[in-house]
């Protein structure tokens, strides 16, 4: 067992590279490095901790960041210790899950590092600031396993709205649900209000920090609004920056209308995309049904595990009012496996039953390794297009069915 | 004791998840479009419906293959051998999907190669092998040096393998049968041919894939092609007798040829399709024989199946990184600003 504690990390992060080198593009899109352009210099605005960091990089660093070619190895460089932290949080989820599940968590965390690293290496989320908020989720669920230094998950709810404020829909869920968790697992009353204090500043901050940046950060954008756009010229790919993220950020213009017929996308491509995934969601449900099942004999067993299965809910109001549904599935696929591997590195019994009993119901099939490959089909995942084969089953309904987009708007 | 084959839920379940595989693979790699090749045994051919109706002919082929390997396989080795079909689809079945490779020859070929490997289960197996293997040359002469020449082969090691007893030499019947698919062969290259298809306009390479890329996708297969021909090399290393140890030299050497003029001609894709492909099916009938019990993984003889099973899911996933998305092509990164809907 030892020989393979030492030789899977190693397994892990050649995989991720083979992944990142075969789903690269090498092209830092607009949407991506137009995000660098924004500081706190400006003004404490959203989405611009991003750009701080790297303007603090440029500042302290002997080379010129301010261009294209560095933003590119920027890149390059984040998405190699984003696999770093994944081979930190695999080896932290193995050393601490049942000897008899390892065999298991191996494999969740190759399926795992094959949909995280394909999204964050591909053309549309290469740079993309969901990789930060993921990584600062991640790193929470390290402290929360290992119970150690768990007090950051404070500051972290805050590093990950800085990021983003649709952190607290996209991946602040896999730190309030693990709180949770640990809160109820708690044996003492001391853990039991150190946990409910967590997660109470915890939301509150991150809580707070939404509101702030949704309604009250983007005043007096115009005044450096040019200094704004020469910058993000100079950063994107020939000089092409994206221009309604700036116009949304820095001048606060609402332009939601603009994506009307982007809704219409998700409308074909989602269905669809729910469709393929049939067979992974009749394992789902295989699972949850018997954790259910089990869960009903311990104390608030029910509740902890209901709370484990409805945290993508958060997701409801991206699902609803954005177009991302790309983005969006790689939130909900990304908490099942950080919370599901977290489950089993804190050694829950009823996760660990169930685990090894669908994995019994999985190996005794002949085609349980084919199951195993076709999640590559659909990675990686885009943002508005779902992936590529979601791209092409839209384009192929599109001219099958005349008109099909007046029929999905009536929808 | 004569073994009962029978088809069972299990087989046919792994076979319908096969077809899904295949559903996935026309989503995912299918946009629609078609570039006809310019040399077809029939004009027809060229057009976009007969191409759509040749891969879909291919893919039941391949199918029933699959249903055939595991019926007569045994129930010892229906895991291994479904984990190979697993490695069979993630090479063989997107390949002819891409627009470059829609319609081509090249899957016409394909699936005359593994109907002759399906009929090889049945009592008339040598003799219809050579019929096979002339039938597929003079359809594709390329096929003389990637299908034609493997299934050749392969004749070739199912006559001189090693038996039960090691004294015993090959039946006069399988002799005469191995002479008659050499001589259909040699007949099949050398008849003049009729001007769609002649020697100086045998290839006609499609130039999917860069150098650069196709020579990664080389270098992150290579692990893999070491994997395989340690194998061979360790199981023909177990034969005492010189033609016995030579026939596994043949199932290696027989998947150089393709790899290697695809290569000079600069179409990386097939080379790398032929290489691996013919690697996999040659594990695959190797799986299928008598007398094996498993793959030799390394020197100690540690067996694949006796390691943990992540180890095999790694490998699985590994080569689909690097075919669906080196070899078989990477999606397409949209222009900025352009919103096509």
């Amino acid at each position: 067992m030892n020989k393979v504690k030492k030789i899977y990390p190693a397994v892990l992060s050649l995989f991720g590279l083979i992944v990142f080198l075969t789903c690269c593009q090498w092209r830092v899109r607009s949407y991506n490095t137009t995000m660098l352009a924004l500081d706190y210099k400006n003004g404490f605005t959203s989405r611009a901790l991003l750009g701080t960091i790297y303007h603090i990089l440029n500042a302290i660093l002997p080379w010129d960041l301010m261009n294209y070619n560095a933003v590119f190895v920027f890149s390059i460089v984040v998405t190699l210790l984003f696999l770093v932290l994944i081979v930190v949080f695999a080896v932290t989820c193995l050393k601490r899950s049942d000897e008899q599940l390892r065999d298991v968590v191996m494999i969740i965390l190759l399926l795992f590092t094959a949909v995280s690293m394909s999204t964050f290496s591909g053309g549309y989320n290469f740079l993309r600031v969901d990789i930060f908020m993921l990584a600062v989720s991640m790193i929470g669920a390290v402290c929360l396993i290992t119970e150690k230094y768990t007090w950051l998950v404070i500051p972290f709810s805050a590093i990950g709205v800085m990021f983003h404020q649709g952190y607290v829909f996209m991946y602040f869920n896999i730190i309030l649900v693990l709180l949770i968790i640990r809160f109820i697992d708690a044996k003492n009353s001391r853990d039991k209000i150190r946990y409910g204090v967590y997660f109470a500043a915890s939301f509150v901050v991150g809580s707070l920090l939404f509101l702030y940046f949704e309604l009250f950060s983007r005043n007096s954008g115009q005044a450096v609004y040019e200094k704004v756009v020469a910058e993000a010229e100079a950063l994107s790919y020939r000089g092409i920056y994206h221009t309604t993220l700036l116009a949304h950020e820095v001048l606060g213009i609402d332009l939601g209308d603009t994506e009307k017929g982007l809704r219409l996308v998700n409308r074909i491509q989602f269905p669809i995309y729910i469709l393929v995934m049939i067979p992974f969601i009749v394992y789902f449900v295989i699972l949850f049904s018997g954790i259910f099942k089990e869960a009903k004999k311990r104390k608030m067993g029910r509740f902890k595990y209901l709370c484990v299965l409805a945290g993508p809910l958060t997701m409801l109001p991206d699902f609803l009012l954005k177009v991302d549904y790309g983005r969006w599935i790689m939130c909900v696929v990304a908490y099942y496996f950080v919370v599901l591997l977290s489950l089993l590195a804190m050694r829950d019994t009823v996760v660990e039953d169930e685990i090894a009993r669908v994995n019994v119901i999985m190996t005794t099939h002949l085609w349980s390794y084919m199951l195993l490959v076709y999640p590559v089909f659909f990675l990686p995942y885009w943002d508005v297009d779902i992936s590529e084969s979601m791209r092409f089953a839209n384009r192929w309904l599109a001219d099958l069915i005349p008109n099909l987009y007046r029929y999905v708007e009536w929808w | 004791m004569e073994r009962e084959y029978k088809i069972k839920k299990e087989d046919l379940g792994f076979v319908f998840a096969q077809g899904l595989f295949i559903i996935y693979s026309v989503i995912r790699f299918y946009d629609r479009a078609f570039v006809p090749m310019r040399n077809m045994p029939l004009e027809a051919l060229k057009e976009q419906r007969y191409a759509c109706l040749g891969t879909f002919l291919y893919f039941l082929i391949l199918l029933l293959f699959s249903l055939v390997s595991l019926v007569y396989c045994g129930e010892e080795k229906k895991k291994q051998v479904g984990f190979l079909l697993t490695v069979l689809s993630v090479t063989m079945i997107p390949a002819f999907l891409p627009e470059n490779y829609f319609g081509v020859i090249d899957v016409y070929s394909a699936a005359l190669g593994f109907l002759s490997l399906i009929l090889l289960h049945s009592k008339y197996n040598d003799r219809l092998v050579g019929i096979f293997i002339f039938l597929m040359i003079r359809w594709d002469i390329t096929a003389a040096i990637s299908w034609g020449l493997w299934l050749l082969a392969y004749t070739f090691y199912l006559t001189y393998r090693d038996k039960e007893s090691i004294s015993e030499e090959p039946s006069g019947g399988k002799k005469t049968a191995l002479l008659f698919t050499v001589v259909l062969y040699i007949v099949a290259c050398v008849i003049p041919r009729k001007s769609y298809s002649t020697w100086n306009r045998i290839f006609e390479p499609r130039y999917e894939l860069t150098l650069t890329k196709g020579i990664i996708a080389i270098l992150l297969l290579l692990p893999m092609a070491v994997l395989f021909f340690r194998l061979l090399y360790n199981l023909a290393m177990e034969m005492k007798r010189f033609l016995p140890r030579f026939s596994y030299y043949c199932l290696f050497f027989a998947a150089l040829p393709a790899f290697v003029v695809w290569f000079l001609n600069g179409d990386y894709y097939r080379a790398i399709f032929y290489l691996t492909s013919e690697a996999v099916i040659s594990m695959l009938v190797l799986m299928q024989g008598e007398r094996l019990r498993g793959m030799e993984l390394s020197a100690s003889h540690k067996s694949i199946w006796d390691s943990s099973r992540w180890i095999r899911v790694f490998l699985l996933l590994y080569l689909a990184f690097v075919m669906f998305f080196l070899v078989y092509g990477q999606p397409l990164l949209l222009e900025e600003q352009l919103l096509e809907y």
